[in-house]
């Protein structure tokens, strides 16, 4: 029998804060022990279907090498892609292609359709003919329903989001791969249009033997076209079997209820309004020990909370459930739904109450599905097994033998640092000027679950570097990750926000108002907190730079004694984005500006629904100032208290569209201190090798810059002096995750230290990215950015600033 | 087109007589929104369904007066509660938005201000209307009945909205939407981005709402599905045009217009495994129309005739209208045979 094309076994990713100044370690997972085979041929399409956070992201992830397993494996065509060597990787990449979910962002505007086909062409070397290769192409579009003479000259936003996708399933055609990983190509496809995109998929599978891992949260989509499904609930497989018999007939509570709010297109077939549905945030929760389910679950007996359930038989053929419900060594459970082979509708009274209906059948139906059980476990695989075994186990245990396991964390030691003048309103630990609070402080520190509040007082200038860590668990857009902390200015006015996707993060402040700033710690989700540290370290205010505004745009917009004048015809030259400009310029601390708007566009607002608006983020990422266009033209005056580049983020609210605006930036000289000189300007250390724009510390490249510095595509290298001690911030934004000729993401910076260590490595995941980084040696140190894969730079934004040291 | 709501009033809330809306391009003139009627009556949910770039979305920012340049209203009335909302100066509509008509945007996860808290979005809409509030604490009880209606906690009364989920901003924009009894509140793809489960809470949370404070909804969309749950009557947009109107059983137990059977024949089911429908979506320059009928290039059944004379809404039901020749009493035969070669491929 030839091995499975794809087998993944006991994978479990954990994303970790690992144990910070002594704090307890705390950790989410995001795939718990999943188990899954694809078979060679004929190929297939496997769902794995979830609502966000449930892991179906982080799984193809994984199996498309962005991230690593923490424990498990994943096996293609009987290797372990975490073994392979160079060749195979790069086999594996030909093998193993993907569909991301976002027709707009995958292609860099700026290009037409046929650049994409090009780039794969030079990459994996298709054809050196051209005709050849253009024959190529027409092949892999004509598979997916489309035509070179229709789509090959256009630019992206000039074809349909169908159409986009297509391109993307045809440009994956032409590498032969033997599964494509597609993440909801659909999601952001008209409903009408959607069919084409399925129809490619089933082409490509039924003539041309590719296997799809289709990821979706359309279960519509997926009954369709799909053949196996897996219903991913916080990491586990709440259920599995043929697409076809799991959604007829969901057995597990959280499918059912999933099923049931699939609107369906017929009006005498109505959500039963009367259902008890979960408040929102009774979805977010999970509970750690047991079945994750159980929180929301409406038939939860005391012995989910022991253990998680693992995959009970249905009575079709590869049709699993984890639910206790249909535990057959159990005698009768509290609720048992069984609604085996019955219609959705009554699925939906299960879930919404009604349970003593289901009570009757219970016990002729646990016998019948034992013997079934039994049956079916003669043809299981091994591994399965020893779980049924594992269960027997468990069932031994009572509730009364729940013990809370986790042990409470230690009160983190607190770095000594300089005695800045912060006060606690709470009874925080407060040590020389770092406040460090960790799950057991706050717990004793706060009634309320759900929020926990601190004051600090501050003065002008103030430095602080802000570091947060957290280890509670919740659910948020890209992943689980819960609290986050705000602080707020002494006028109500937010300075920093910052959630906790990463985990850990460092922030770098200056505050410019003297006063009481706050800071909220609270979670996303009304999860509660569930530990968090958040450490202060404040330095000595450093005195006020004052110099000569200097402006400057980096892109071509008009300039004129300092005033930044925009239209609407100079912004559609500079940009290939319709929804948002971006525009930097320079300033120096204690500099004074007044910005006026005025805007033409559309949204919503207290007395209109007008739209466009700006926001000015200071170069250490905090909100400067928001702009919106309430009343269509308006001025506000604004000091700039840092130094560096500030950014101007023009947008649309509700993809409107940038309809037209004008951005007035004058800036005035300020007034001389009356008192101290101004302190010298520090000349900054860095230099460039290729031809970037180099200014007062701070590198700053474009993608015009880019493209001309470059002979390579490949990879850019920059190399800056540096002093041992010497801190930098460094700033990463990029254009575009997503295409390339055989992967995946795009362009990556990583930074060199002079004896050729790694110093810092950044990728683009999320597309702006921003580290401190202390430069421990004298010396050059390198960066070097590229794409993974060959892909070629598409764009990018490097700004490096020094910090002193 | 007049019709009446199945079970509800009779009364006429919304108003729309030939609306017209084109977007000047250097290319010639786009017609978005090509003499468009229709009623909204009393306490009634009207889905507004067609695939990007029928006009569906521009129709909604026509009524609201908020098309933009380089789009303009060419001609039409939208009279709200006898109001023509096209004579109002900008000061009046600034006045009337929220009260007269509000919006519940696409995409309202990024409608909110970013700048702003929560309530001080809120109590914005309420000042810019009934002034400074100076009763704070009577101000601070009617936000969170606000919340309460909406199923929102008290304790986002402070956040901002970053510190919101997807849902959740949702619902504060419903909120918003409703916070001034409007007369009509049109809800553009207002759940379109959230994850099934709450798909269902926040659109059953606007019918709620919608029934307790007994407004009229226009809810705007490409699922077939969501439409099919929560609203009483459908229009089906295409190219511009509304090419059927009729109460939600009906349309959906005998579409009559090919495109509207078009479109229910490729919504994916979750109960019965069909050979996929696949369009290509709009096919015709929009600056350059086809003669005749707007959907004929598409058509299956299209003949002469189509080409040459634009068809009509026809009333084939008290409810019900179409406009497609076929409905013509001179082209019965046509019909009779169009349908039963469909019904039997």
């Amino acid at each position: 029998m030839p091995s499975p094309l794809l087998q993944i076994r006991d994978a479990t990713k954990i994303y970790s804060s690992g144990g910070f100044l002594g704090s307890s370690q705390k950790t989410v997972v995001a795939l718990d022990n999943f188990n899954m085979t694809i078979g060679g041929s004929p190929a297939t399409i496997t769902t794995i279907a979830g609502e966000s956070g449930s892991g179906k992201t982080t799984l193809a992830n994984l199996v498309l090498g962005f991230i690593k397993l923490t424990d498990g494996k994943i096996i293609f065509d009987g290797e372990d892609i975490t073994d392979m060597n160079n060749d195979q990787l790069k086999l594996y990449r030909r093998n193993v292609q993907a569909v991301f979910q976002d027709p707009f962002g995958v292609y860099n505007p700026f290009y037409r359709i046929d650049h994409v086909f090009d780039l794969v062409n030079k990459h994996f070397s298709l054809s050196d003919n051209q005709s050849e290769y253009r024959d190529m192409v027409e092949a892999g579009l004509n598979v997916v329903g489309l035509y070179g003479e229709d789509v090959l000259r256009k630019y992206p936003h000039q074809l349909s989001g169908g159409q986009r996708q297509r391109i993307m399933m045809a440009r994956a055609y032409m590498i032969k791969p033997r599964l494509i990983v597609a993440d909801e190509p659909v999601s952001m496809v008209d409903a009408s249009l959607r069919a084409s995109i399925l129809d490619a998929m089933l082409r490509l599978r039924d003539e041309h033997n590719i296997s799809f891992l289709y990821i979706t949260h359309d279960l519509s989509t997926a009954y369709q076209i799909g053949d196996q499904i897996y219903m991913l609930y916080q990491g586990t497989t709440a259920e599995r079997g043929t697409a076809i018999d799991v959604i007829d007939a969901p057995q597990h509570p959280y499918v059912q209820l999933l099923i049931d709010s699939v609107p369906v297109p017929d009006p005498t077939d109505k959500w039963d309004v009367n259902i008890s549905l979960p408040s929102e945030e009774e979805m977010r929760t999970a509970a750690s020990v047991g079945c994750r389910y159980y929180p929301r679950c409406p038939h939860r007996m005391d012995k989910c909370l022991i253990e998680q359930p693992p995959l009970f038989k249905m009575d079709k053929p590869k049709h699993e459930a984890a639910c206790y419900l249909y535990d057959e060594n159990e005698i009768a459970p509290i609720e048992p739904p069984m609604l085996v082979n019955q219609p959705i509708s009554v699925a939906a009274v299960a879930v919404g109450g009604g349970r003593n209906r289901e009570r009757i059948a219970a016990a002729a139906l646990i016998v019948i599905a034992f013997i079934i059980g039994v049956l079916i476990a003669g043809t299981r695989e091994p591994e399965t097994v020893v779980e049924i075994q594992e269960e027997i186990v468990v069932v031994t245990a009572t509730p009364a033998q729940i013990e809370p396991t986790v042990a409470p964390a230690e009160a983190a030691p607190a770095e000594a640092v300089a005695a800045p003048d912060f006060l606690l309103s709470a009874e925080g630990a407060l040590d020389k000027g770092a406040l460090t609070l960790n799950a057991d402080t706050v717990n004793k520190i706060e009634g309320d679950d759900e929020r926990h509040l601190y004051t600090f007082s501050a003065a002008v200038g103030q430095e602080v570097t802000l570091r947060l860590v957290t280890g509670g668990a919740g659910l948020s857009g890209s992943g689980f990750y819960a609290p986050f902390a705000t602080i707020y200015a002494p006028d109500g006015s937010l300075t920093l926000g910052l959630d906790s996707r990463q985990r850990s993060r460092r922030e770098r402040l200056t505050f410019d108002q003297a006063g009481v700033y706050a800071i909220v710690v609270g979670a996303h989700e009304g999860i509660g907190v569930e530990g968090y540290t958040i450490t202060i370290e404040g330095e000595a205010p450093a005195p006020p730079a004052v110099e000569e505004p200097d402006f400057r745009l980096s892109a071509e917009g008009a300039i004129d004694k300092g005033a930044l004048t925009l239209n609407v015809e100079a912004v559609n030259e500079i940009e290939g984005d319709e929804e948002r400009h971006v525009y930097t310029f320079a300033a120096t601390a204690g500099q004074e500006v007044r910005m006026r708007l005025v805007t033409g566009g559309a949204g919503l607002s207290g007395s209109g629904f007008y739209a466009p608006f700006a926001t000015i983020y200071a170069p250490d990422g905090s909100l400067a100032l928001g702009l919106d266009n309430r009343q269509r033209s308006r001025r506000e005056g604004l000091t700039l208290h840092q130094d560096g580049s500030y950014t101007i983020v023009v947008g649309a609210y509700e993809g409107i569209g940038v309809e037209g605006y004008t951005i007035v930036l004058e800036g005035e000289a300020p007034a001389p201190e009356p008192t101290e000189m101004p302190a010298p300007v520090e000349e900054p250390d860095f230099r460039l090798s290729p031809e970037g724009a180099l200014d007062k510390g701070a590198l700053t490249l474009g993608i015009e810059a880019v493209n001309t510095i470059e002979g390579d595509e490949e990879r850019h290298v920059y190399t800056f002096a540096a002093t041992a001690g010497q801190e930098v911030r460094m700033r990463l934004v990029t254009g575009g995750a997503g295409l390339s000729g055989s992967g995946f993401y795009a362009p990556f910076a990583t930074v060199y230290a002079p004896d050729g260590s790694l110093a810092l490595g950044l990728d683009s995941r999320q597309r702006s990215r921003r580290e401190q980084l202390k430069l421990y040696q004298d010396g050059d140190y390198t960066i070097v950015v590229g794409p993974y894969e060959g892909i070629g730079v598409e764009g990018y934004t490097i700004v490096i600033e020094s910090l002193g040291g | 087109m007049s019709q009446t709501r199945s079970n509800g009033s009779e009364r006429v809330v919304l108003n729309v007589e030939k609306l017209r809306i084109h977007y000047a391009t250097p290319q010639g003139e786009v017609i978005a929104v090509s003499d468009i009627s229709f009623d909204l009556y009393e306490g009634e949910t009207l889905g507004l369904v067609g695939e990007s770039g029928c006009g569906k979305s521009t129709t909604a920012y026509g009524i609201l007066q908020l098309v933009q340049p380089p789009g303009y209203i060419v001609h039409g009335s939208i009279k709200v509660d006898g109001t023509e909302v096209l004579d109002l100066s900008e000061e009046e509509l600034r006045s009337f938005r929220w009260t007269g008509l509000s919006l519940i945007p696409q995409g309202a996860m990024n409608s909110l201000n970013p700048t702003m808290r929560v309530k001080d979005q809120i109590i914005d809409v309420i000042e810019a209307h009934e002034g400074k509030q100076t009763d704070k604490k009577a101000l601070r009880e009617r936000i969170y009945d606000l919340f309460a209606k909406v199923g929102l906690p008290n304790r986002i009364y402070n956040m901002y909205p970053h510190e919101l989920s997807g849902g959740m901003k949702q619902r504060v924009c419903i909120a918003m939407g409703v916070a001034l009894h409007p007369t009509v509140v049109i809800a553009d793809e207002a759940t379109s981005a959230l994850d099934v489960v709450v798909q269902r809470i926040v659109a059953q949370t606007l019918i709620q709402v919608k029934d307790e404070i007994g407004v009229s909804l226009i809810v705007i969309g490409h699922d077939m599905g969501l439409l099919a749950q929560i609203v009483d009557r459908i229009a089906v947009m295409y190219a511009g045009k509304m090419v059927e109107i009729a109460p939600v059983e009906s349309i959906y137990a005998e579409p009559l217009h090919p495109y509207t059977k078009l479109l229910i024949d490729s919504i994916p089911s979750i109960k019965e495994r069909k050979p996929l429908r696949i369009t290509e979506g709009i096919t015709h320059d929009p600056r350059n129309p086809p003669s005749g009928c707007i959907f004929r290039l598409r058509c299956p059944f299209a003949w002469e005739h189509c080409a040459e004379v634009e068809p009509l809404p026809i009333q084939v039901d008290r409810k019900h209208e179409v406009a497609c020749h076929m409905f013509d009493e001179q082209f019965e035969e046509r019909r009779a045979h169009a349908f039963a070669t469909t019904a039997n491929p």
